[in-house]
């Protein structure tokens, strides 16, 4: 027992009055009955409680009024009610929560929750639709188990048959000038309706039309069309319908919603050949490529670019230090590469490049084992300074570049004495015996006069149709003056290198030396015959052929959609150009020449990032019969796009909950960046905790019936507020009401039948007052306290 | 004026009950009494007077007799429970901070203490007193009177959870009724600029407790989760872990962390990555066994807050996809699947199989079935998701990877269309026409086809999403964990089961409850308005027991009968 107002008590000696003072106690049994009387009143008041077990039930009845039923659902609701009040004991308690419109399923049953006490038995009857205009009962539940509150279901019809718009989502992220799809959801039970798609208060002008189609329940419909603008759009969904169905309020045939689109793709176009080839491929791309081409590599920073295309360029224009960067950029940070060009795959110079060995083809340039035709003229000093040894050391180094020749070479001597004389005309290498028959002729005499020689060797070849022509003087070095250097610069000009060989024991001869120099040829010196130079007068021994194959040429296509789109492969012209490759093992080839099946498209991962090879320019010589073909923009692009690589690093998820929104960062690829986001309209950076390896979540709250828009890294992101309007409610996404039922260890309910209405066990606590119970015999007593003075006692009479 | 005890007709009916018994008993003749009359002529009208034998007498006294009946009639309104009528009083919820910071300090004692005062001195008719722990719970409704809240708070303490106050008052502050309440919280729960300013403008919040001035030294594991290993290893995943410091070192608490896998020590490497803070350090351990177990993450217990020194997490448990093949199968298959790491293949315990038509080995058992050409379509897709066929093929599309497939060329080789069916209903199903495994079509040598089986292998037997961790008072962080459609929101710290994970370690994760902001509060009067009064029946009462005293007061001197 407990006293609510204990102070009272203090009015107890009130109770001894009667048997104090003049006149007290007179009537002994009075005196008791009023003492007692006065007790039990002042313990009255001092408020007696006492905490009991309660076990009477409570029960809320939440009740659906939302727009979504269907007629006279409401009514059935309100019925069910008042049969649950009257099925209940007298001492149960019944609350009834209204709800609809403006709040929510979730918001209903936490309401419940909070009108009910901790302890006792009690249950939550719902009576509602289950069309939710938020998914946001989770905590409701979550608090509805943990305190075993049973949850029965009182399923009410909706309207569904009535044709209206309850979705709109993108597909994807949406981005400036490429082709993306909205999906919009239509419920409701129609033969013939159609999806419109319109930028808010525009209405007039639709971006996207769908076909005629049926809906029988509900039905997702792709609308395609191309954001014009990255930023955040207000889009909006409009249904029509003809012919037989329902459609009885036009408010909810129109669904508005935010949605965000990113900045075009970021390509690094580094261009090599073609003039004016930015602005071609801007053209033929359309708006949805940023190509930007840096003035310096140098600053150039790879890991924030999606794409990298190599186009038309020689390896000689990238240095190798950033070839070095592009590899570990593709191979390790997801970074996409493209090479195309004639330039790049001919002779490009790619060759044993780092670049080389991330392409998805080979080069395939045919070697061709060639020994170039050389004429070889040479020029014996026979003047008397040459005498003795030197002259045959001389012939020794003529003959021993004589027979390095091929049949198909050809070989002339001049000798010079004084005179220049030739003592073997140009003539086929092939005469070896006449050849050395003028060698053998040859002996010392006269003078040093080497000019005219050259100039004689230099017309003696000027009419000869080799590849090399080449001119070998041998001579001891004397020194002459004359316009050696003009001559011999213009014989390099014609194609004929001079080198010069000295003959003797110097070792060194500064003529000699400038003119090898001005003649592009070299210098050797013989001192002896057991130091004879080989005389290199032709390299090399292989050449490759240019792989370039001049058109017309028939191609082919294949690969999945993800490759080709929309586009038909059976159209693809006739291509001016190409360059020969072969496709390397495990490389996806998209498109092929028909003869050869040589790589056109080629592409396939390399590490994290993806290659593609174009062997064709996209722009000139190679595709002039594409230009006028309209899709191959859109082909040119989609091979792009799927080459790209991920720019952002990390993957963004923006959700909301009312007013708490949760940002997600997924690490995409290794690396040590943090993410970074604000919310737009409000300062400051987003505060991000790495919750788990490579997550990071940032909370913040904001106004619930409001957008959120938020700028994540590059990535714009929206949510719109999550309470959907009330009559364009998903179907999917109502409250499964007989799972609720299920969880919670309620039973569904028919309205009329509440026996057996599942209650959470045990009992409550109750505080019961005691104060009625001392009043009532405070009263008793009073009453027979007047009676007891009252009896009659004894007889009377008169005296 | 309305009674709390009876109905208002039996009140009254009871009234005119003590009028009549109280004038029954005024008319009692009360006792003998000796009469001297002069002379006998007036002994007639003596005798007449005290009649002998008679009970009644003529009604006299009437001032005594409604002096009882206004005592009498004060008791019986008073015991029916005689209230004052509807007033005009503005709700009040007094909300108790039970979240895991208010085991801080003595914090949760202090403000039970001043909630049990304040609760006594409001008065009650609109009264609410709210738990703020995992959940939201009604402790006192309005009438309910303090000796009940204290039994209902009797030995309850705070649950591990971060605190909820805020998010509740906002999201309440959408659903509210008419009027406006006065909220009064009890502990220190943050409630943010954001959040009072999405208050209606004629709501009112009164703090009713200061924080501490002084903070306890505290160390704890702010988070800590796995994700996909950085190697690739399918069978591997990461950890990181934040460990954070208040008022001690922060190098001694990361020097200090130990680690056990089903509880025994285990040895990890933990290095610090970026993202770290003042008193914040971000550690990361790589290639930890995704083998189920139980990873503990520990501090030594001698700081300020215990519940955010320990940690525990269920690593995933990855194993490979068990695969029965039928043996007249291409040999291809075998060769593929044999170089997949995550397949073993087996005769016994399978999760899938692949078969050749109407080989099924387990009706029941998820299949990958080749089946002979009939015409039909080359791919077709059986399984029991959702109800739309439409939105299986969707999901399968990109799952099995479908458009990396050169329908095109396949079309062309075959001379005819390449189509995919779907269709809802029985054991999950992948039919592939034994025309696409024809070496000369080409499309077993395809990147497509390996990935086609392997992905189509997973498709049939989803595994186990994974979970990066699961914290308490938040909702699970993984799409496949949604309960009734919905995101699951968890309860307090522990263990807890998930339909789609079973046993899960659910922490604390809570900043504001480990590194508590040092805030200067100011404690708000208690509003002005009703206060609590004594009752208008024990008004009453006392004005019965005056009228008592006064009645016997008179009694006594023999003015009363």
């Amino acid at each position: 027992m407990l006293l609510l107002q204990p102070w009272f008590l203090l009015l107890l000696p009130v109770v001894a009055w009667p048997w104090i003072g003049k006149g007290a106690a007179r009537d002994r049994g009075q005196a008791l009955l009023r003492g007692v009387v006065l007790a039990l009143v002042v313990l009255s008041l001092a408020r007696p409680v006492s905490l009991v077990e309660d076990a009477a039930p409570e029960v809320v009845m939440l009740l659906d009024q939302s727009a979504s039923l269907a007629s006279g659902e409401a009514d059935r609701g309100e019925e069910a009610a008042t049969n649950l009040r009257e099925s209940l004991p007298a001492d149960a308690a019944v609350q009834t929560i209204r709800f609809g419109d403006g709040s929510s399923l979730g918001g209903a049953l936490d309401a419940a929750v909070r009108a009910l006490p901790p302890t006792g038995p009690s249950a939550v009857v719902l009576a509602s639709d289950g069309a939710a205009t938020a998914l946001d009962w989770g905590r409701a539940l979550a608090n509805l188990r943990a305190q075993g509150i049973p949850v029965s279901v009182l399923p009410l019809a909706d309207e569904a048959d009535e044709l209206r718009v309850v979705g709109l989502r993108a597909e994807g992220l949406l981005r400036e000038g490429h082709p993306a799809r909205l999906i919009a959801t239509v419920a409701g039970r129609h033969e013939r309706a159609r999806l419109s798609l319109h930028r808010e208060g525009e209405e007039g002008a639709a971006l996207a039309v769908s076909p005629w189609f049926a809906v029988d329940g509900r039905r997702e419909v792709a609308l395609a069309f191309e954001a014009e603008q990255a930023g955040f759009v207000r889009l909006v969904a409009m249904v029509e319908g003809d012919g037989e169905g329902v459609d009885l309020r036009a408010a909810d045939n129109r669904l508005a919603r935010t949605v965000a689109v990113q900045d075009p793709l970021q390509v690094l176009h580094l261009a090599g050949r073609m003039q004016d080839g930015d602005g071609q491929l801007a053209k033929l791309l359309g708006p949805g490529f940023d190509l930007t081409q840096p003035a310096s590599l140098d600053q150039v920073n790879l890991g924030t670019q999606s794409l990298v295309w190599l186009d038309d360029l020689e390896a000689e224009a990238v240095p190798a230090s950033f070839q070095e960067q592009l590899r570990a950029a593709v191979q390790q940070q997801g970074v996409g590469m493209v090479m195309s060009g004639s330039a790049a795959f001919g002779p490009g110079g790619w060759s044993e490049t780092p670049i080389e060995e991330m392409l998805p083809v080979s080069f395939v340039q045919k070697e061709e084992k060639r020994d170039p035709s050389t004429t070889l003229c040479v020029i014996i000093d026979t003047s008397g300074s040459m005498g003795g040894n030197r002259v045959q050391l001389a012939k020794e180094v003529a003959r021993l570049a004589i027979n390095r020749l091929l049949p198909h070479d050809k070989v002339g001597i001049v000798e010079f004495y004084g005179a220049k004389r030739w003592a073997a005309p140009i003539q086929p290498a092939s005469n070896r015996i006449e050849l050395e028959r003028a060698l053998n002729r040859l002996d010392a005499g006269g003078g040093t006069v080497i000019l005219p020689a050259i100039e004689e060797a230099w017309y003696g070849m000027k009419n000869v149709n080799t590849r090399y022509k080449h001119v070998l003087v041998l001579t001891d070095g004397g020194v002459e003056t004359g316009p050696f250097e003009s001559v011999l610069r213009r014989m390099a000009d014609d194609g004929m290198n001079v080198s010069t060989v000295l003959i003797g024991p110097e070792t060194h001869s500064e003529f000699l030396v400038n003119l090898a120099n001005w003649g592009k040829g070299r210098f050797y010196n013989v001192p002896n015959r057991f130091n004879l130079p080989e005389v290199i007068l032709k390299q090399p021994a292989t050449a490759r052929l240019p792989a370039y194959r001049p058109g017309p040429h028939r191609v082919q296509g294949r690969g999945g959609l993800a490759w080709w789109a929309t586009t038909d492969l059976e159209d693809l012209p006739p291509l001016d150009g190409y360059v020969e490759t072969e496709a390397r093992p495990g490389a996806e080839v998209m498109m092929s020449t028909v003869a050869g099946a040589h790589p056109l498209l080629a592409s396939w991962r390399d590490g994290l990032g993806r290659v593609t090879a174009m062997t064709m320019s996209p722009v000139g010589p190679d595709t002039r019969g594409w230009q006028d073909w309209e899709p191959f923009g859109t082909m040119m692009a989609q091979a792009l796009t799927r080459t790209a690589g991920e720019a952002e690093p990390f993957r963004y998820t923006l959700t909301r909950d009312g007013r708490e929104v949760l940002l997600t960062a997924e690490r995409n690829r290794p690396h040590a960046l943090l993410p970074q986001a604000v919310v737009l309209d409000r300062d400051g950076d987003l505060a991000f905790l790495e919750v788990a390896a490579d997550r990071f979540e940032a909370r913040f709250t904001v106004d619930p019936a409001n957008p959120v828009r938020v700028l994540a890294g590059r990535t714009r992101l929206v949510a719109d507020p999550p309470a959907a309007p009330e009559l364009q409610v998903d179907p999917r996404a109502a409250l499964p009401l007989a799972g609720l039922a299920a969880l919670t260890g309620g039973r569904e309910l028919d309205g009329v039948d509440f026996t057996g209405l599942p209650l959470r066990s045990g009992a409550g606590l109750l505080l019961r007052e005691r104060a009625p119970w001392t009043l009532a015999l405070a009263l008793v007593l009073l009453l027979a306290e007047l009676a007891w003075r009252r009896r009659p006692q004894g007889t009377g009479g008169a005296a | 004026m309305n009674f709390l005890h009876l109905s208002g007709g039996l009140v009254a009916l009871g009234l005119l009950g003590l009028a009549g018994v109280l004038f029954l008993l005024q008319q009692l003749r009360v006792r003998q009494r000796e009469v001297e009359v002069v002379t006998t002529l007036f002994w007639r009208e003596a005798l007449e007077e005290n009649r002998a034998r008679v009970l009644r007498q003529r009604f006299r006294h009437p001032w005594a007799y409604l002096l009882l009946l206004a005592i009498t009639s004060l008791l019986w309104l008073a015991l029916a429970g005689l209230v004052q009528g509807e007033r005009d009083v503005r709700p009040r919820w007094l909300m108790l901070d039970a979240s895991a910071g208010m085991l801080r300090d003595g914090r949760f004692d202090a403000a039970k203490e001043q909630l049990l005062a304040d609760v006594a001195r409001l008065d009650a008719s609109e009264r609410r007193v709210y738990w703020m722990g995992a959940g939201v719970e009604l402790l006192l409704a309005p009438g309910e009177e303090v000796p009940l809240l204290a039994a209902r708070l009797e030995g309850r303490t705070p649950e591990l959870v971060p605190p909820l106050v805020a998010a509740s008052l906002a999201r309440w502050a959408t659903e509210a009724g008419e009027a406006a309440p006065e909220v009064l919280l009890y502990g220190d729960a943050p409630i943010d600029e954001a959040t009072r300013a999405a208050l209606p403008a004629d709501w009112s919040l009164h703090q009713r407790t200061a924080a501490p001035e002084t903070v306890a030294a505290n160390r704890g594991i702010l988070a800590a989760g796995v994700g996909e290993a950085a190697s690739g290893r399918w069978d591997r995943v990461d950890l990181t872990v934040a460990v954070a410091a208040q008022g001690l070192a922060l190098n001694e608490a990361v020097a200090a962390l130990e680690v056990e896998l089903d509880g025994a020590a285990f040895e990890l490497e933990m290095v610090a990555v970026p993202g770290g803070d003042e008193g914040l350090a971000m550690l990361r351990a790589a290639d930890l066994p995704a083998e189920g177990g139980v990873l503990e993450l520990r501090l030594p217990a001698a700081d300020g807050f215990a519940a955010d020194d320990a940690v525990q997490l269920h690593l995933p448990e990855r194993r490979p996809l068990r695969v029965a093949l039928s043996p007249d199968l291409d040999p291809l298959l075998g060769s593929l699947l044999s170089a997949d790491p995550a397949v073993v293949l087996t005769r016994i315990d399978a999760d899938v199989q692949v078969v050749r038509t109407d080989d099924a080995m387990d009706l029941a058992m998820p299949r990958l079935v080749i089946h002979g050409d009939d015409g039909g379509a080359l791919f077709r897709l059986q399984a029991e998701r959702g109800d739309d066929a439409q939105l299986l093929l969707e999901e399968a599309y990109e799952a099995l990877g479908l458009g990396s497939i050169d329908a095109l060329g396949l079309a062309t080789s075959l001379g005819r269309a390449v189509t995919v069916d779907a269709a809802i209903g029985g054991p999950a199903e992948i039919r592939l026409a034994d025309a696409l495994l024809d070496p000369e079509l080409g499309f077993t040598g395809s990147r497509a086809f390996p990935l086609l089986i392997t992905r189509a292998l997973r498709w049939l037997r989803p595994s186990e999403a994974l979970l990066p961790y699961v914290a308490a008072g938040r909702a699970v962080p993984s799409e496949a964990t949604r309960l009734l459609g919905a995101p699951q929101v968890m309860g307090a710290a522990g263990e807890a089961e998930l339909p789609t994970h079973g046993a899960v370690a659910v922490g604390l994760f809570a900043p504001a409850a480990s590194l508590p902001a040092d805030r200067r509060m100011t404690v708000d009067d208690l509003p002005a308005g009703a206060r609590a009064g004594i009752p208008a029946w024990t008004w009453l009462v006392l004005l019965a027991l005056i009228l008592l005293v006064f009645e016997g007061l008179h009694y006594r001197r023999g003015r009363m009968p």
